[in-house]
């Protein structure tokens, strides 16, 4: 369990995971602006699919995230936690909202 | 020391990460068992778990039997004076060029694949809503027409088929 535990926590080189920080922050970051022309029509409660699609709805899909915030709110967001992402300020914390983020905008629009 | 440090330094830190990772781990697994009564019985027990944290794939992407055709949507607008639009998808036609247009389109094409089946129909009124109230004021019809056309093989000298179509859904506004 203790070798298990070095092999799993121990302090490594962090390279390797900063470059694949660095990559996920502009995938996301190129992503979204992509979605961006198109944002109200995939997003929106009037748009092409008027509300959530894809999977079984329930409060832990966070389909009501897109009710209390525009679409375009939704990107913005996204796009400040992939550039914090980008950059390596507060990682942590950048990380889970770029993966809450793009959740969200996946759950209102599978496409 | 930081917060995010400590919790990682801990005991019962480390072991709620390890029990985190081998739970996503096991959910992606499961989810993608071989058909059977294994898989329906890890995707009823692991499902919410899955889909909460976006992991539920399909990973059938072209197994077992390619489609053999191409498909296709299209929308007639038709306007209180008479005259008539057509709307096609955007598919690589949009600025940026072929470097970039195929990124912000890809997912018009997706979309395309759903609402051309009659297994997604609850996609075929708010679609023709929103044409209309994209291309409106003043549509009075929107009539979506499903085109189709078998794919030749490669190589194969035969002509290409005539595509085929079908107006599939009719939206008329008031």
């Amino acid at each position: 369990m203790t070798a298990l535990r070095r092999w799993v926590f121990d302090a490594v080189d962090t390279t390797p995971m900063a470059a694949l920080r660095i990559a996920c922050a502009l995938l996301t970051l190129g992503w979204t602006l992509s979605l961006l022309p198109d944002a109200q029509a995939f997003l929106s409660d009037k748009g092409l699919t008027s509300g959530a699609v894809g999977g079984t709805a329930g409060w832990w899909t966070l389909g009501w995230a897109l009710d209390v915030m525009s679409p375009y709110a939704a990107c913005a967001l996204l796009i400040a936690a992939a550039l914090a992402l980008l950059v390596g300020w507060h990682t942590r914390v950048a990380a889970l909202a770029v993966f809450l983020g793009l959740l969200v905008l996946q759950r209102r629009d599978v496409y | 020391m930081r917060i995010g440090r400590r919790i990682e330094s801990s005991a019962a830190g480390q072991a709620v990460i390890g029990v985190f990772a081998v739970l996503v781990i096991l959910a992606v697994v499961a989810w993608n068992l071989p058909a059977g009564r294994p898989h329906d019985r890890a995707v009823h027990a692991l499902g919410p778990v899955t889909q909460a944290l976006g992991l539920e794939q399909d990973w059938a992407l072209f197994a077992p039997d390619p489609r053999g055709f191409g498909v296709g949507v299209h929308a007639t607008l038709t306007y209180g004076d008479g005259h008539t639009r057509r709307w096609d998808p955007p598919h690589n036609n949009t600025p940026g060029g072929v470097l970039v247009a195929p990124y912000r389109t890809y997912r018009w094409q997706k979309y395309v694949e759903r609402l051309r089946a009659d297994d997604y129909s609850g996609l075929w009124d708010p679609t023709a809503r929103w044409l209309a109230r994209t291309y409106g004021p003043g549509v009075v019809k929107v009539v979506l027409t499903r085109t189709f056309r078998d794919v030749v093989a490669p190589g194969d000298s035969k002509p290409r088929p005539a595509a085929g179509r079908f107006d599939f859904y009719t939206l008329v506004l008031p």
